[in-house]
């Protein structure tokens, strides 16, 4: 009986073993716009150009109606967002993190409606 | 003072005959290294990928050899099961060390299974072991295809759609597994003038012949040794045998899965249909290229052969080059090489065995008719 409760908690842990890896294994696509986006009857207008660093990677520099895909992987995520001028001067600097689901394999992150604090800054490719 | 002369004779001759494969190998890389005039830093670089990259998979014949049950062709269904985690993790878009390790996890269930199917199997064909082995890899390798080209994409969900065929089932060809690329050998970078050393992939290759050193000596290393030496002793000390020689093939194909894992994230291609086939092939031809035979091999034998087989894979093409005027000469030596090296071993154990019937035939008459003589 104890050889049997040993063997079963054994495969619950690889099985546990397996989800967490499954979790913090799992990439995810973004898509990140700098766009100009209507959420719930509010415009949030698009950024001349803006740099864009997700978990400390390199920089990303997207320019206005344009968009970039970049992967990441696991579940949590910090991206930093700097709105430039014209002169590529920083304005300012925004932080945020966020949480992706492992069934979130491709998504929109719209930076204008995220800076915007928009409800629905992050949404799915359909 | 004429004895002492013949047993010195004796003595030589034994050593030229237990390592007549080996040193025809060191022969051939004498001769080969020069023509084909490769920088030694490129063969020790390549040397040191090689043997991380297949170090594995050859220490993973070991065990059966100790339950006496000679070099295990059946490799190749761990490496098939290996294979099978490697296509999921790819379909799940898992990345890094997380996927090297679930791929681990799903193809252990799979090469259990495979295994304990083969040693069953071995169980029933006591004494052909090898042979057996080497046929039913070609009979899972049968089920394999019907599984990967016709089951997945339809019985089982395959969502990627660069890993399914235009025609909606079936997996591609050929499998770019840039998700994992390197992900072991990169783990720890470390470069000793100019030669990258893949100190994780090390890692591991030492933790298994810890594992090796230590399994030989629990109870179950010490009843695999004694049934290897004979079966019926072994049995009459009350061993279940059977049970024995089957976990030897369960814990080989297990080991060679993650095998063929770690030889897979080194490449970064796999080639769904054929990078399981020659593994068997390979690994016993580096393990018989070390020294070993089909009674007794070792850790050393094993890193041994790697070096010398794989020494003769890199310089082979440049040697024939050099001496043919065509690399395609090179190319076909090593896989004649590869084959006949099997060949020969096989061909020598069982000379081996007669000589020393003959020689313990001998001693016992010799034995026998001395005390006659005194009397």
């Amino acid at each position: 009986m104890k050889r049997w409760i040993i063997r079963l908690l054994l495969v619950v842990a690889i099985i546990l073993l397996s989800i967490f890896l499954y979790t913090i294994g799992k990439q995810h696509t973004l898509l990140i716009d700098n766009k100009t986006v209507a959420i719930a009857e509010k415009e949030y207008t698009q950024q001349e150009i803006m740099n864009v660093y997700l978990d400390g990677g390199e920089k990303i520099e997207i320019k206005a109606k344009k968009r970039k895909s970049v992967d990441v992987v696991g579940p949590n995520h910090k991206i930093v967002v700097e709105i430039l001028d014209g002169d590529k001067n920083i304005i300012r600097t925004e932080e945020f993190t966020f949480n992706l689901k492992t069934g979130d394999a491709k998504m929109i992150v719209n930076v204008p409606a995220l800076l915007g604090g928009a409800k629905e800054w992050i949404t799915a490719d359909e | 003072m004429m004895n002492n002369s013949l047993n010195q004779n004796s003595a030589v001759s034994r050593f030229f005959i237990n390592n007549a494969v080996p040193l025809l190998f060191v022969v051939f890389s004498a001769i080969a290294i020069p023509l084909a005039g490769l920088s030694p830093e490129y063969l020790v670089q390549e040397m040191i990928i090689r043997l991380g990259r297949y170090s594995f998979l050859v220490l993973s014949l070991l065990i059966p050899v100790i339950a006496g049950m000679g070099l295990n062709f059946g490799i190749v269904l761990g490496a098939m099961a290996g294979q099978i985690g490697l296509i999921f993790i790819t379909d799940w878009g898992i990345v890094g060390l997380p996927a090297f390790f679930l791929a681990i996890i799903i193809s252990a269930p799979l090469a259990i299974f495979l295994g304990w199917m083969a040693g069953i199997a071995l169980n029933h064909a006591k004494g052909r072991e090898m042979v057996t082995s080497y046929i039913l890899g070609f009979f899972i390798n049968g089920v394999y295809q019907l599984v990967v080209l016709y089951g997945m994409g339809i019985v089982i969900p395959i969502t990627y759609n660069k890993l399914v065929l235009p025609r909606g089932y079936g997996v591609r060809n050929a499998i770019d597994l840039k998700n994992i690329l390197g992900c072991v050998d990169n783990l720890i970078p470390l470069e000793i003038a100019g030669i990258k050393i893949p100190v994780a992939t090390f890692i591991l290759v030492a933790i298994l012949c810890i594992f090796i050193v230590w399994f030989r000596k629990t109870k179950l290393g010490q009843d695999m040794r004694a049934v290897g030496q004979d079966m019926e002793v072994a049995a009459n000390a009350g061993i279940n045998v059977e049970r024995t020689r089957i976990l030897s093939i369960v814990i080989s194909t297990f080991l060679a899965s993650i095998g063929q894992i770690i030889f897979l994230q080194n490449i970064g291609t796999m080639n769904t249909y054929n990078s399981h086939e020659q593994i068997g092939m390979f690994s016993i031809a580096a393990l018989l290229v070390g020294g070993a035979s089909v009674a007794k091999a070792s850790i050393k034998n094993a890193f041994f052969g790697i070096v010398l087989f794989h020494l003769m894979f890199v310089v082979a093409p440049r040697a024939g080059k050099t001496l043919m005027g065509e690399a395609q000469i090179g190319e076909y030596f090593r896989v004649f090489a590869s084959y006949a090296i099997i060949a020969i071993a096989l061909a020598l154990h069982a000379w081996r065995k007669n000589k020393e019937k003959e020689r313990a035939r001998m001693e016992f008459r010799t034995n026998a008719e001395s005390p006659s003589k005194g009397a």
